[in-house]
């Protein structure tokens, strides 16, 4: 009953995708004759009343810590899935994604390059305060108050495992993502995490065709594998990792003395449990060599990215529009459909010349900050390049800090813990 | 304890019920909107083929009223099949994502009050395996993997990024051409602005009715004021239909229409109220364009200065904000080195200005407010003592400014009425004519600086006739075209040298051409006048004639209210 349970499930989301193109956007012209119908005035929807957006801020504190609490202290996996239930009807449903920590970084990197830019002090409250609290408690932030991956936890109905390798690769994508992230909303492109979030569309219950497809497809991975845009793309988990690695709190899987039982080996969800390693002395590499190596991957990457910057500059929708319009201005006037933009573009009366010298503003732009991404990927690969290389002597089961999200799922699979449960305080719950 | 566990047991018995009358809920709403979706019921009217049908046949015949109500008809009863469907997808949609998710949450309900024991499961190793691959350490190698797979994408993505965008900034920068525009008429009334021709040879004697000496002849779509331009085998006209602004590029050869482009502004022109010409205004469109070989420049009475190239696609529009002259502007466009020069002579306080604007990219170089009420004159810009004034005329003065920094030079007070007269030069004299009642012809010599009118004018005459166009003059001669009076004056002196009576009224400019004076007319006849002021013929056009007309190459272009002619010999 039990496993065709969730194959019913599984079912349910299948037949549902195959059905949600039907939410792409529509659009259609009004009547091409006067009607009585009075086409209803734009209204722009009032910015939300400040006491709420510090209560907001109050509660996403509140909950941080609660799920701190409810991992670290009380080790307790309901309460933690309790928590971030809650935080997925609010910072999700209720609150509709928006504005999350997540996305709150190109708000700043934007702001940073842009003055006209207008970056309310509670973003960056609500970026900095997951950071802060990932320094003393570890990633609480992911594992209670982030309706991203409580969408996901909820979600995962079948798990398939992921080799660790796989999973360390893969996990670097992150850190692209993050870097082209920053790229584009510094040179005020687009802000490529909003418009890819998989799972704002699902908030919202509504969406442009494309974040709906990317939805669906999350939605289908999170069956399957657990938190997958937590472990392998979001650009924020890619920074909470190594503040969460000096983290003062870590959590444990056990409460006591770890007995390798290895009953807790396989219930981490996203592989994030360290296993017991006596690994035999390497002789030393030869550092020099490795410093060399190092360094000239950077430059490489420089270089590269010094190119690449040109071609994601073709994605800024100036140089898009310099693109059509210099096609427009060189082609034949009755061949080229101009789009929408285009035509307003004209319309605004804009010289398309000062366009072009915008847009080879822009492009150099993309070339020096694509210069930094390249550097970046390089320096991340490196890291973690040196990271796999290293294997440190461990003789306990422990969690990996910079990837255990405080899911205190693993808890439950500890013997100690159990006992402990048990013996303990009779008034607890018995997990 | 057995409290505890018999409780557990009926929670765990409670969600799971729970769970599964929500999925099966979920499970139906998802069912159908496959099914829904499946049968193809998500019509868009945008590609509705009854409707595309319809919608052709009424562009056949567009005045079947049946036809009309039909499409209607249809048109409504699809969008409310649309709005209705899309409603209930709507509701589906919902209907399906709470339930799920409820069927999930109490899923996971179920699984708190569930008791279960640790295992040692199977397929951990699929986590931890470390295995050796071909000697090395499995991390290293797919680090190593992972690495060179981002530098091949770096690479991959360099290389796309070696292409260039299709304009390089380097490229863009317009190579100054130098165009040879003494043969072209390509601005309000000649390339000088003086309706002076110097050479080529022009008919004097034409028929519309036998087509003697038509080379073509072409129906205007649309009524307006302006005039014809010419560069090369290029005629611009400008004109205005419901409120569509349009510039038009005719081939001077045949007639045959090269483009005609509607003009893209950024405001509404339903907000702007101008007298049509019928009305007794000047129209949309009454100022004449003026070129530079390249470009194309069209000013609108909604005070929108457009750029068009020669393919007939804009380059640019500059809005100079809504003005409070609802009889229409007239004052055309100059060109001027690399920039257009433009006379906003609007009414209403402080919006009189001169701008003058980058040709390439219509940016203002310098703007210059006029003390001046609305005028509707164009300027002129002359040379003396080696130096360019840009002669303009307005309310009450004459002023000169410098054509390249905006600066006001002088003025002289010597014009009263409502001015719709542009200043001309011959023989180191301005000649500024006012409008009223009765005519005041001021010559005046350039030069000074401030207020100059004691000064600078060295003769005026006044003549009982009304003039709104512009004179023209060789520098000895100067022909005035009045209401009901062509009169031929000394430019020296201003001595009235001869008169012509007609029984008509003159809006559109006399020309001089060869020594020989053309003078359309609002009766519809082209006046052909003799430099020793004998009226030579009288030539019978179809309607009124308002705008100037164009004389290049031999050929002459008049632009009646209804048609375009070019005439000449073939
Ligand atoms: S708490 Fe345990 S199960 Fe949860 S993420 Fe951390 S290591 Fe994995």
């Amino acid at each position: 009953m039990k496993v065709n349970y969730k194959r019913v499930l599984i079912g349910a989301i299948f037949l549902y995708l195959v059905a949600s193109p039907v939410f792409g956007e529509y659009k259609f012209p009004p009547p091409e004759f006067d009607t009585n119908y009075l086409v209803p005035v734009m209204r722009t929807v009032p910015a939300r009343a400040d006491w709420l957006v510090y209560l907001d801020i109050f509660i996403l504190i509140e909950v941080i810590l609660l799920s701190a609490w409810a991992s670290l202290k009380r080790r307790s996996r309901n309460i933690v899935m309790l928590i971030s239930m809650f935080s997925l009807l609010y910072f999700g449903f209720y609150k509709e994604g928006c504005i999350c920590p997540i996305g709150a970084v190109q708000d700043i990197v934007l702001s940073l390059t842009n003055p006209n830019y207008y970056l309310p002090f509670t973003a960056v409250l609500i970026f900095i305060i997951p950071l802060v609290a990932s320094l003393f408690i570890g990633r609480a932030y992911c594992g209670g108050a982030c309706p991203h991956g409580a969408l996901q936890d909820l979600l995962l109905l079948k798990e398939i495992k992921i080799p660790r390798w796989l999973d360390r690769s893969l996990s670097m994508l992150a850190y692209i993502y993050l870097g082209l992230a920053v790229l584009f909303a510094l040179t005020d492109s687009v802000f490529l995490i909003c418009k890819y979030d998989p799972f704002v569309p699902i908030f919202r219950l509504t969406g442009p065709f494309y974040m709906l497809l990317n939805g669906g497809f999350f939605v289908l991975l999170s069956l399957f594998i657990g938190r997958p845009y937590c472990r392998f793309l979001c650009p924020y988990g890619a920074l909470l990792k190594p503040l969460a690695l000096v983290s003062r709190e870590k959590v444990t899987i056990t409460p006591d003395k770890c007995i390798v039982c290895k009953l807790c080996e396989d219930s981490c969800p996203f592989g994030a449990i360290n296993k017991p390693d006596k690994p035999e002395r390497r002789k030393a590499k030869n550092r020099l060599v490795v410093l060399g190596l190092f360094i000239s991957g950077l430059i490489a990457g420089g270089v590269l990215g010094n190119y690449t910057g040109a071609l994601l500059a073709t994605y800024n929708r100036d140089v898009k529009l310099a693109v059509e319009i210099y096609a427009y201005s060189e082609g034949e006037p009755e061949k080229i459909i101009l789009s929408d933009y285009a035509k307003e573009y004209i319309r605004t009366g804009e010289s398309s010349l000062l366009l072009y010298e915008k847009v080879a503003g822009v492009k150099n732009k993309f070339k020096t900050g694509g210069i930094y991404l390249g550097v970046w990927i390089m320096f991340v690969m490196g890291l973690q390049f040196l990271y796999a290389a290293r294997k440190p002597k461990r003789d306990i089961y422990e969690p990996d800090s910079a990837r255990c999200m405080s899911c205190a799922r693993c808890f439950r699979d500890c013997p100690i813990e159990r006992q402990e449960k048990s013996t303990g305080d009779g008034s607890r719950k018995q997990e | 304890m057995m409290d505890q566990e018999n409780r557990n047991n009926i929670l765990r018995l409670f969600f799971k019920q729970v769970a599964v009358a929500a999925a099966i809920v979920a499970i139906l709403a998802a069912l159908t909107l496959t099914v829904y979706y499946l049968s193809g019921q998500q019509g868009n009217i945008q590609d509705s083929p009854v409707l595309t049908a319809l919608k052709a046949k009424l562009e056949k015949y567009p005045d079947n009223e049946k036809l009309l109500f039909e499409f209607r008809d249809q048109d409504l009863k699809e969008r409310t099949a649309f709005f209705r469907k899309s409603s209930f997808l709507d509701y589906g949609k919902n209907i399906f994502i709470v339930f799920f998710l409820l069927a999930l949450a109490a899923f996971r309900l179920k699984g708190v009050f569930t008791e279960r024991l640790p295992e040692v499961k199977k397929g951990s190793e699929t986590v931890y395996k470390t295995g050796e691959l071909a000697g090395a350490n499995i991390y290293m190698v797919s680090s190593g993997l992972t690495a060179v797979i981002i530098l091949g994408l770096l690479g991959t993505f360099a290389i796309w990024g070696f292409q260039k965008l299709p304009f390089e900034p380097a490229e863009t920068e317009i190579k100054e051409k130098v165009i040879d525009l003494s043969s072209a008429w390509n601005g309000f009334r000649g390339p000088a602005g003086t309706g002076l021709v110097k050479d080529g040879n022009y008919v004097k004697e034409w028929d519309i009715k036998t087509g003697k000496n038509i080379i073509w002849q072409i129906a205007l779509p649309v009524k307006s004021y302006s005039s014809p331009v010419v560069y090369k085998d290029n005629l611009f006209l400008t004109g205005s239909e419901a409120k569509v602004l349009k510039v038009s590029c005719y081939d001077a050869k045949n007639g045959s229409l090269k483009w005609s482009s509607s003009v893209m502004v950024p405001v509404k022109l339903d907000d702007v109220e101008i007298m049509s010409e019928d009305a007794g205004g000047a129209g949309y469109a009454a100022p004449t364009t003026v070129t530079d070989g390249e470009l194309v420049f069209a000013f609108f009475a909604t005070d929108h200065l457009v750029c068009f190239d020669y393919a007939g696609k804009q380059r640019w529009v500059k809005y100079f904000g809504k003005s409070e002259n609802t009889y229409g502007l007239s004052s055309s466009p100059l060109l001027w080195k690399k920039n257009i020069i433009l006379q906003l002579d609007r009414g209403g306080e402080g919006l009189s200005k001169l701008v003058s604007l980058d040709r390439k990219t219509g940016q203002i170089t310098w703007e210059t407010k006029r003390p001046v009420g609305a005028s509707w004159g164009t300027p002129a810009i002359i040379e003396y003592k080696g130096k360019n004034e840009l002669i303009t005329t307005g309310e009450e003065q004459v002023i000169s400014y410098d054509p390249d920094t905006g600066k006001e030079l002088w003025r002289v007070k010597c014009l009263t009425g409502e001015i719709s007269t542009s200043p001309v030069y011959g023989d180191g004299k301005i000649i500024a004519i006012d409008v009223g009642s009765v005519s005041t012809v001021s010559a005046i010599i350039p030069g000074g600086a401030g207020d100059v009118t004691k000064t600078n004018i060295v003769w005026s005459m006044q003549e009982e006739n009304q003039a709104i166009n512009t004179p023209v003059t060789d520098g000895k001669l100067l022909v005035v075209a009045m209401n009901s009076l062509v009169v031929g004056q000394d430019i020296k002196t201003g001595k009235v040298l001869w008169k012509i009576s007609l029984e008509d009224d003159f809006w559109a400019s006399p020309s001089l051409v060869n020594g020989t004076i053309y003078v359309p007319s609002q009766k519809g006849k082209v006046y052909i006048v003799s430099y020793e002021g004998k009226l030579l013929g009288t030539m019978d056009m179809d309607s009124k004639c308002s705008a100037s007309p164009a004389f290049v190459d031999g050929k002459i272009f008049i632009r009646s209210e209804k048609n375009l002619f070019c005439i000449g010999t073939r």
